[in-house]
């Protein structure tokens, strides 16, 4: 009931030595799984599928963290009463933002070594052209050379003809193959090799390392990583942190600093996670450019993000923490914001691929041929890109969109659970058709990203259950706890 | 909310039809307005007078209350079913919408070949004439448009707004409505309304001031 202080000093907000030692676990497990997904990976190519696999867990984790520490910095912002019960969570996701910065590390060692192992335009303009696997690369360019002349002379003699195929259809000149079947465009789409052979580079790949670019040269682009990591991990540690002096001090002002500092907090967390977006996923495919991707990054992100907390709340309120503070209009608010964040996401997606399928751009649309979104060339990708559609959008959608639903444990539960896996999907159909045109979900895959998810996991846990799990003395605790909804 | 209801003029005792005519109306009870001072007072009273089993009342604060809803036993309202059924309709209409306009073409048999029924099929940048793809935004922004409308306009109307006149508006007290007192008034078209089972039950609440709206 509104308007009435509740007695919150018998809650449960310190999490018992099980939870922690699952933390610990999780973290143990989650490093056992890295180095063996980097053991069992294929060596030759600098365990080229192991790193695609790491930046895959890589990049769900980055998503997740950044998205909280946006959104911790916007409920600073708005001042939002409601959240503050529960802000704890969130204020722990964002700070691994510091784990994310650690692995990104290794990331920007391997693009710095100039091998094109990850990124192709990171490689010298002098080698530009990538060996394959094995030593194909030469064969390869010839090979694709010969188709691309093939289908030339073909064009050339059925358009010197033409004409007579109106009168003459027993010529049997053609050899049965339809004229149109021999532009010049059918031998740009070389589908098969790129399957046959990861890594190697299209032209345009080569004109980028050969330019020494602007943007994407090894040099700038780590610092550049770098700057972003630094920043989303220290705004994300500053605000924890007074956080959780205010546990122990009480201070009134930390809340009035946490505000003060929001609004430039959020530009540079925006400007930050919309470039490494940019800067890592984007650019692994240098070609590919969306001005949308780094919304749609934030809108995944977000939407996981909202998953993630209202689990939280469920586990921890399963095991007798925060009976009493955080309430069913807490949950469904969570509900709430899950649920819009599903239209979020289908929306920016939607229009990230309308508008390169209207303009039809080559290089802009190969991003979405790969993905298997080209219905008339679909690839191993395309029940991944429809899963995501139907999944991630439709379903959840009319599942999540009743209040009953929403204030129901397991209704809620069920469709976070739910909304994770199509969430971590669309990671995998970020980075992974980027190394390969055939869905690659072996065990690197499965042991790096998982352990990459189960080391963010743990470390979430560890941190939460070395503190109060709610900001016990914010002022606006019991303005949280008074929350209802129509 | 439920709105206090304009006077029931059939329910007008039947002696009052032997009053002589002066030339104006004579004044009716249309209900019964209790006030209060604040907040928990009007919400102990509010599940009174719900307990009490009436129908036909209503609360006004000058802000929003939370658990009133609960406190007045209104049940949930259907206009989120309405809205859905909207933004259905809308979304099939947007569809058909755009499939008319952009790729319909019938060409009806003699004698009534005159009737050229042609959607505009304007090919543009080699795209089909009619794909979904294009004409989401479309017919997503029907669906908007038809659930807001039906939201913003279905609420005015559940609400039975806009309401020009009311009763209430004759008491004095009532003015501080909109500043700092809360008032509860039962309305005399309610089946269980006796002037004086209202009044009773409104006393039992600790109302501050007790007054007979008439109109």
């Amino acid at each position: 009931m509104a308007h009435t202080h509740h007695d919150l000093s018998q809650e449960v907000t310190r999490m018992r030595p099980a939870g922690k030692t699952l933390g610990l676990g999780l973290l143990v497990v989650g490093i056992i799984a890295v180095v063996a997904a980097f053991i069992l990976s294929p060596s030759e190519d600098g365990h080229r599928r192991f790193w695609f696999a790491y930046l895959f867990g890589l990049c769900a984790i980055t998503a997740v963290s950044c998205a909280s520490l946006i959104f911790t910095l916007i409920n600073h912002l708005v001042r939002a009463g409601w959240i503050t019960n529960v802000r704890r969570i969130l204020e722990t996701m964002a700070l691994q933002t510091i784990l994310v910065a650690v692995l990104t590390l290794p990331i920007i060692g391997i693009t710095l070594a100039k091998n094109g192992v990850i990124y192709s335009w990171a490689k010298p303009s002098d080698t530009a052209i990538v060996e394959g696997p094995e030593e194909g690369s030469e064969s390869h360019e010839e090979k694709a050379a010969g188709e691309k002349a093939e289908p030339a002379e073909k064009a050339e003699a059925g358009h010197a003809e033409k004409p007579d195929t109106h009168h003459g259809e027993t010529d049997g000149h053609y050899g049965g193959a339809p004229v149109d079947a021999a532009p010049s465009v059918a031998a740009d789409v070389t589908y098969p090799n790129h399957q046959a052979q990861p890594g190697v580079m299209r032209p345009f790949d080569e004109n980028i390392a050969r330019k020494n670019h602007t943007w994407l040269n090894p040099t700038f682009w780590s610092i550049r990583i770098l700057i972003y990591v630094a920043a989303l991990a220290g705004i994300a540690f500053w605000y924890w942190k007074t956080s959780v002096d205010q546990d122990a001090t009480g201070d009134m002002d930390a809340s009035d600093r946490m505000f003060g500092w929001s609004a430039p907090a959020l530009i540079v967390a925006a400007f930050a996670t919309t470039f490494i977006a940019f800067d890592m996923y984007m650019a692994l495919d240098p070609h590919w450019f969306s001005t949308m991707f780094g919304v749609y990054y934030f809108a995944s992100g977000t939407q996981a993000m909202w998953a993630i907390m209202a689990l939280f709340v469920l586990a921890l309120q399963s095991r007798g923490y925060l009976k009493q503070s955080v309430t069913k209009e807490h949950r469904h608010d969570l509900g709430k914001f899950l649920w819009a964040f599903i239209f979020f996401w289908g929306y920016i997606a939607f229009d990230q691929y309308m508008l390169q399928w209207y303009a039809n751009l080559p290089e802009e649309t190969f991003w979405f041929d790969k993905r298997g979104y080209n219905y008339a060339h679909p690839t191993g990708y395309t029940p991944i890109a429809l899963a995501l559609l139907i999944g991630r959008f439709i379903i959840p959608f009319l599942g999540l969109v009743s209040r009953h639903v929403k204030r129901n444990r397991f209704g809620l539960g069920f469709w976070a659970v739910w909304l994770l896996v199509f969430f971590i999907l669309d990671m995998y159909h970020i980075v992974i058709p980027e190394y390969s045109w055939t869905p690659m979900h072996g065990a690197p895959e499965i042991l790096a990203a998982g352990g990459i998810m189960a080391l963010w996991l743990g470390n979430t846990i560890r941190v939460l259950g070395n503190h109060e799990l709610r900001a016990v003395r914010d002022p606006r605790v019991h303005e949280s706890l008074a929350l209802q909804n129509f | 909310m439920t709105t206090l209801t304009t006077p029931h003029h059939g329910d007008i005792p039947h002696e009052s039809n032997t009053i002589p005519s002066t030339g104006i109306d004579a004044p009716v009870v249309v209900g019964l307005c209790a006030e209060y001072d604040d907040v928990t007072a009007v919400l102990e009273a509010a599940e009174k007078v719900r307990d009490a089993g009436y129908r036909h009342w209503d609360v006004y604060s000058p802000f929003p209350i939370h658990g009133i809803d609960a406190a007045m036993g209104i049940r949930p309202t259907i206009l989120p079913w309405l809205v859905l059924c909207m933004g259905l309709t809308g979304c099939v209409f947007g569809i058909s919408m755009t499939a008319w306009i952009n790729a319909f073409a019938i060409t009806m048999p003699k004698p009534f070949d005159w009737v050229n029924l042609q959607g505009y099929q304007f090919l543009i940048s080699g795209k089909p004439i009619w794909s979904i793809q294009a004409n989401i935004p479309v017919i997503f922004e029907c669906t908007v448009l038809f659930s807001a409308l039906t939201a913003v306009f279905g609420m005015l109307l559940l609400n039975k707004l806009p309401m020009l006149y009311n009763p209430l508006f004759k008491l004095e007290m009532f003015r501080r409505a909109t500043s700092d007192r809360f008032f509860i008034a039962l309305d005399a078209g309610d089946a269980r309304f006796t002037h004086e089972g209202a009044k009773e039950l409104l006393e039992s609440t600790g109302a501050l001031k007790i007054e007979t709206i008439e109109d």
